[in-house]
């Protein structure tokens, strides 16, 4: 699983040490004068400078006034209702039937083969869920305002004592709701695909002499090895992300082997992470090593040196690792020569007080490349100033719940690659159930942030049109990641007209453009410039959806961090006011000009 | 006003009838099954019955969705899901699933092939590149060589599923056989990967759901076992099945059709690696020579529009021989005449460059050589214009024969280069011989007992193959340059460290050891050439002798060592010993002149001029304290090289 060290940050973190309050602060500074300047300018073209000035100070009084305070609750859920009610005439349910054929027919493109098929099966229905709920939102919300005005059934309401927030706010309300249930409904058809899809059983296919080795028979495109103890139980090897207890028991003399059901692949770990720096072969810090790959996920270190990976952990409780420091660890290797086929490359892991003062017996492992779990114990074999002493792991190395952790390559000309997130303790476990359900809520905030973009757009477009824009904003938000590398000049090939061009005459990206007029070219990278620009501005104003999505968390079982969950809370609420606010205004102008 | 509307209407009517007309004359369906063979459609077929004009080019071509391969719900529910943005749905899946591979996400990557293939089944070149990027590009970056192993089983699972889409595509079958034989025994991890093969059961019943009789004796290498190379060869006699029915291959039929020979010649080569080194060797050494000869007698189609059996080149060539002869009879004697009369024709240097023997020539007499070639050897043309009349245009027919049936045994010859096809059937001929079977047994079993330290056993086994081995090189010549020969110099080099001994001319490989060390310094050596021919013409009186092998214990033979033409010590009766190549060049050359006498060095004296000679501080030496090599040797001293044979050492 890829994580980003931005990823780790508690909410407080992100809110104060990196100063996201303080931008955020700064935004809507910015975009409430530019809203300003924009009304003002079209209100004085229309009515000149001092009348434009009064009334949209008006518009502003009121909102603070009287609108904001007198908006009442009991009239938002009345049209909240109506709300919910209208999405529940235009047959939004039916969304719920479309997702179960879709799930009865996963099966046909979900590989049970695969290694790990949990993650598979849960990033499926996670991202179908995600999709449907998505475009349900948008088509609910897009056009209902555009339609109440067009049948002009709008005018029923404004002319009750209804303030125009209530209007932005009970649609919110009224369409979070009905994508609410709908939700719900998915996600519980999801849980019990998923867990229904991955449960299977297994036999005792042979038994070795000794009657306490065997292989289970083939279920799901996989078997076990198991060996059990004396007391005739035991757990099977990991295959697909999964083990199965097994017992033995004697029945009339006879014995019976009994496989459990599947564990394991439906976990919610909870990991406690830490930063990463990298030292070259002498021990000095660098940026780490990249061995020739273009993802620049992973750094390397060489080995039979000094160079490291160091981690430094914070927050590390005694409390939460009664039994020992359990590690898990994903290192890749890398082999300049082949050397010893059959044997992994070596790795060396150590343990060191945050004052360096105190270290660890070194540790010996082999990479496997895949989840690797080691143990500390709480009394182990160390250093103290080099010289070696028994030592407590938690009165010894972990200091003020800080601790770091050294992974080195034993094997010389051999290359050992890791990312922040690839180490990381393991503090105890939560259910899959609420991890899957935290998950949902991040789907749900994704839902009502298009929800409040397609009121917003509704308030002052057409349906289509506020379709289309706020189909757009979901675009930019998943995909405008992509303007950056236009940016960054990784990208080949320019940009639309630059594009269209090179279509036409029938020239790869890789080629120059090489028009044979250099004033045209400047001109076309120009006209692409501005455009890239423009569109650079807007997806500012949208959220990312790419880094709101949170399925990578449930389907590799980590449980979601509280404080992303939270953070991603608070930008909901940042655009839902956003939203309303500019919603309000809108409303407000049209009732004015009707 | 109301009836100008319905006008309008009707008139939109009448144009969506008009339009439909032509869509359904091009894409009506068929209603009955056309009664003719797919390729030419049946004459009786109605045109209603055999559909519209898209349907008839689509059963013509056989390229009708039912025709293509299996249709899967799975797949046409995506296409029509995509509503004919198909294309787009592609280009973006190619994206994610290029970003997979270099983000190494693979599990995804692994999900979104499968994707992107079932939007467009029918494309091969999708199931091609993709399967390809499984089997070689992805499972190369797991560093434990099973989990290398689960993704090359991953590509060839994923090409599976490809043929049963296109089925008339032989060319899947045939890079199946390619991954299950080349990438699985050809690798760097070639020895865990067959033994995970052979002993992957589920896999195996999995192969026999696709096809593949993985349970016959014909799939079944030496432990009775499938064997990866056996294995892979039944996708290849697929993909040939296929291509006999009908189906079309772009592949190049010289390559398509060589897999198979392959296939069982790799095999037993892998087979005596692992150290089944006795009958069973021998029978699969000779089934896989039976296969090659059989390959040698395919009509194979050539880029010069005609076919060649590359087992028939002897035949080409006797055939242009006699062609030729039949030309030259009718001459007659006028060529001869032209050639004496050709010397004043010669400038001064072009004729002593001509009257050089080839090997003393410097490479500007040997251009002057091949420039004046047309003034002292008349062409067929020169020789058909000398003649009578009458005689001209029969001249002409032999000599068009006579050049049509060289040009076709150089083509047939052109053909065995590019598979190396000369090679193939020396070793599928050489390997099954019980000499071959047992040099490499000893030497395997020498090594063995080397691994456990038991020198004693070792070096007798060691000297046993030797003996063995001198008897193929001097039977092969051709084997001493082939990669058998390289393990051979790595297995003297154990065998000198572990004896402690030099080589000198009495070692049974004395004239392989010079003879590489010459070679593998300068691969254009006219010396190494030289004695590489005296050896290849020698070779013949050998070959009955490699039915006996010897065996440890036997009394050591006499040494035999080359016969040089050029040996001082044969100058003066060199009439009777076969004479080289190179002098028969030179015979030629100066049969219409008496050719002043050349003086010319006698070739041994360069026989050792690129050998290493052993110094005290040579890293390489492998000698003993009791024969120290002088310090340093040079082509001067050649007269004492001569009287001392100098100290041979195993080129690196």
């Amino acid at each position: 699983m890829r994580l980003e060290p931005n990823q780790f940050w508690s909410l407080s973190e992100w809110l104060f040490r990196e100063g996201s309050l303080l931008y955020g602060a700064a935004l809507v500074i910015t975009m409430a004068a530019f809203g300003f300047f924009v009304c003002y300018v079209v209100a004085m073209v229309r009515q000149g400078p001092g009348e434009g000035f009064f009334s949209i100070a008006k518009v502003i009084y009121d909102l603070f006034r009287t609108d904001l305070p007198k908006t009442s609750l009991s009239r938002i859920w009345a049209i909240a209702k109506l709300a919910f009610l209208e999405a529940i005439r235009r047959k939004v349910l039916a969304v719920i039937g479309i997702f179960i054929v879709g799930i009865l027919f996963a099966g046909w493109f979900l590989d049970k083969s695969a290694d790990d098929p949990a993650k598979l099966y849960i990033s499926f229905v996670l991202t179908a869920t995600n999709y449907l709920i998505l475009l349900l939102g948008l088509f609910l919300s897009a056009f209902s305002i555009p339609a109440d005005i067009k049948n002009r059934t709008i005018y029923t309401i404004v002319t009750k004592p209804v303030r125009p927030t209530e209007i932005v706010l009970g649609r919110v309300v009224g369409f979070s709701l009905i994508g609410s249930v709908v939700l719900a409904v998915l996600g519980l058809l999801s849980y019990v695909f998923v867990v229904r899809g991955l449960n299977h059983s297994h036999e005792v296919a042979t038994i070795g002499s000794d009657g306490r080795n065997g292989v289970t028979d083939v279920a799901g495109a996989h078997s076990h090895n198991f060996r059990l103890n004396e007391d005739g139980k035991g757990v099977t090897d990991e295959s697909k992300g999964h083990q199965h207890t097994v017992t033995a028991t004697k029945v009339n003399g006879e014995t019976v082997f009994k496989v459990g059901p599947p564990i394991g692949n439906l976990s919610a770990r909870v990991p406690v992470y830490g930063s990463l720096t990298y030292t070259d072969r002498n021990g000095i810090v660098n940026a780490g090593l990249n061995v020739g790959y273009m993802s620049e996920y992973r750094k390397f270190i060489a080995g039979g040196s000094l160079s490291s990976a160091i981690w430094n952990f914070e927050n590390v409780k005694e409390s939460d690792f009664p039994d020992g420091l359990e590690i898990e660890m994903n290192i890749e290797a890398f082999r300049t020569y082949k050397g010893d086929i059959v044997t992994p490359v070596r790795g060396t892991l150590i343990l060191r007080s945050p004052d360096e003062t105190v270290e660890s017996e070194r540790v010996s492992f082999l990479v496997k490349e895949s989840l690797d779990r080691k143990v500390i114990p709480l009394k182990l074999s160390g250093f103290r100033l080099n010289k070696p002493e028994k030592i407590d792991l938690f009165k010894d190395l972990v200091k003020d719940g800080r601790v770091q952790i050294i992974i080195r390559c034993e094997d010389s000309q051999q290359y050992l690659g890791m990312a922040a997130a690839d180490l990381s303790l393991r503090a105890g476990e939560k259910t899959f159930a609420w991890n899957f359900f935290k998950g949902y809520v991040s789907i749900w905030l994704q839902m009502v942030i298009v929800i409040c973009f397609g009121v917003m757009y509704s308030t002052f477009l057409s349906g289509p049109v506020a379709m289309v824009a706020t189909l757009s904003s979901l675009v930019l938000g998943f995909f405008g990641a992509n303007i950056d590398t236009f940016f960054s000049n990784q990208y080949n090939g320019g940009g639309p007209v630059e594009a269209i061009v090179r279509i036409l005459t029938q020239k790869g990206t890789m080629l120059d453009l090489d028009l044979g007029n250099q004033a045209l070219e400047r001109t076309i990278r120009t006209i692409d410039y501005g455009m890239m620009s423009g569109v650079s501005t807007l997806k500012s104003a949208v959220p990312d959806f790419g880094r709101l999505g949170t399925s990578d968390f449930i389907a590799y079982g980590v449980d979601l961090f509280d404080g992303l969950l939270a953070r991603h809370l608070l930008i909901a609420l940042g655009y839902f006011i956003m939203t309303t606010i500019i919603g309000y205004f809108f409303l407000k102008t049209r009732e004015m000009a009707a | 006003m109301n009836t100008k509307a319905l006008y309008r209407k009707a008139a939109y009517i009448c144009g969506i009838v008009a339009l439909l007309l032509p869509l359904f004359l091009l894409g009506q369906p068929p209603t009955v099954k056309s009664t003719g063979s797919s390729a030419e459609p049946s004459a009786s077929a109605s045109a209603s019955s055999s559909g519209g004009l898209l349907s008839q080019i689509r059963d013509r071509y056989d390229i009708g969705q039912a025709s293509l391969g299996q249709l899967d719900p799975a797949s046409e529910t995506m296409r029509l899901a995509t509503l004919g943005l198909r294309g787009v749905a592609a280009t973006i899946l190619w994206q994610k699933s290029d970003y997979y591979k270099t983000e190494k996400y693979y599990d995804r990557l692994s999900a979104t092939l499968n994707q992107l293939a079932l939007l467009q089944p029918h494309f091969v070149s999708v199931w091609d590149s993709q399967a390809h990027n499984l089997a070689y590009n992805v499972s190369v970056e797991f560093d434990d060589y099973r989990e290398r192993y689960a993704w090359v089983k991953k590509g060839i699972d994923y090409l599976v599923t490809g043929t049963k889409f296109n089925r008339r595509q032989p060319i899947l079958q045939w890079h199946l056989g390619k991954y299950m034989t080349q990438k699985l025994g050809r690798s760097d991890e070639k020895r865990q990967f067959r033994e995970l093969f052979r002993n992957d059961d589920e896999y195996h019943q999995k192969l026999v759901g696709y096809g593949l009789d993985v349970e016959s004796a014909d799939a079944r290498g030496a432990d009775r076992k499938p064997d990866n190379w056996l294995v892979g060869r039944l996708w290849f006699l697929k993909a040939y099945d296929l291509v006999r029915a009908g189906a079309y291959c772009k592949k190049n039929p010289l390559y398509f059709y060589a897999e198979n020979p392959y296939a069982l010649m790799y095999s037993a080569e892998a087979m005596e690696e692992e150290g089944t080194l006795d009958d069973k060797a021998m029978f699969a050494w000779s089934r896989a020579s039976n296969e090659w000869d059989a390959y040698g007698a395919l009509d194979i189609m050539t880029s010069w529009g005609h076919t060649v059996q590359m087992g028939k080149y002897d035949v080409a060539l006797q055939i242009a021989k006699d062609a030729n002869a039949k030309f030259d009879a009718l001459v007659g004697d006028i060529r001869k005449e032209v050639i004496a009369n050709s010397k004043d024709k010669l400038t001064e240097d072009e004729f002593t460059a001509v009257n050089t023997p080839t090997l003393d020539r410097t490479p500007e007499q040997q251009y002057l050589v091949d420039a004046s070639l047309h003034k002292y050897m008349p062409s067929k043309n020169m020789l058909i214009q000398m003649l009578p009349k009458e005689k001209r245009s029969e001249a002409l027919a032999l000599a068009s024969d006579a050049e049509g049936k060289e040009e076709y045994a150089v083509h047939v010859g052109k053909y065995r280069d590019q598979c190396n096809y000369d090679y193939w059937e020396m070793r599928g001929r050489l390997e099954q011989k019980p000499v071959t079977v047992a040099a490499r047994r000893q030497m395997y079993e020498a090594d063995q007992f080397l691994a456990k330290g038991d020198l004693d056993k070792s070096i007798g086994l060691y000297e046993a193959a030797w003996q063995n081995w001198a008897k193929v090189f001097r039977a092969y010549p051709k084997m001493m340059t082939e990669e058998s020969a390289d393990d051979v110099l790595k297995a003297i080099k154990r065998y000198g460290k572990a004896a402690d001994i030099s080589f000198e001319d009495s070692f049974a490989l004395s004239d392989f050891l010079k003879y590489r060390t010459i070679r593998d310094r300068n691969k254009m050596s006219e010396v190494g050439n030289e004695m590489f021919e005296t050896m290849l013409k020698a070779s013949a009186q050998y070959i009955d002798g490699l039915d006996t092998a010897y065996q440890v214990g036997d009394a050591v033979p006499e040494p035999v060592m080359v016969q040089r033409s050029s040996d001082p010590e044969e100058q003066g009766n060199s009439s009777d010993k076969p004479k080289s190549a190179s002098a028969q060049t030179s015979e030629k050359a100066t049969a219409r002149v008496i050719a002043p006498p050349v003086e010319r060095k006698p070739a041994y004296d360069k026989s050792f001029e690129n050998v290493e000679f052993v110094t005290p501080d040579s890293p390489r030496a492998l000698q003993t304290q009791s024969s120290p090599a002088p310090a340093t040797e040079s082509v001067e001293s050649s007269d004492a090289a001569m009287t001392r044979p100098p100290t041979l050492v195993v080129p690196e």
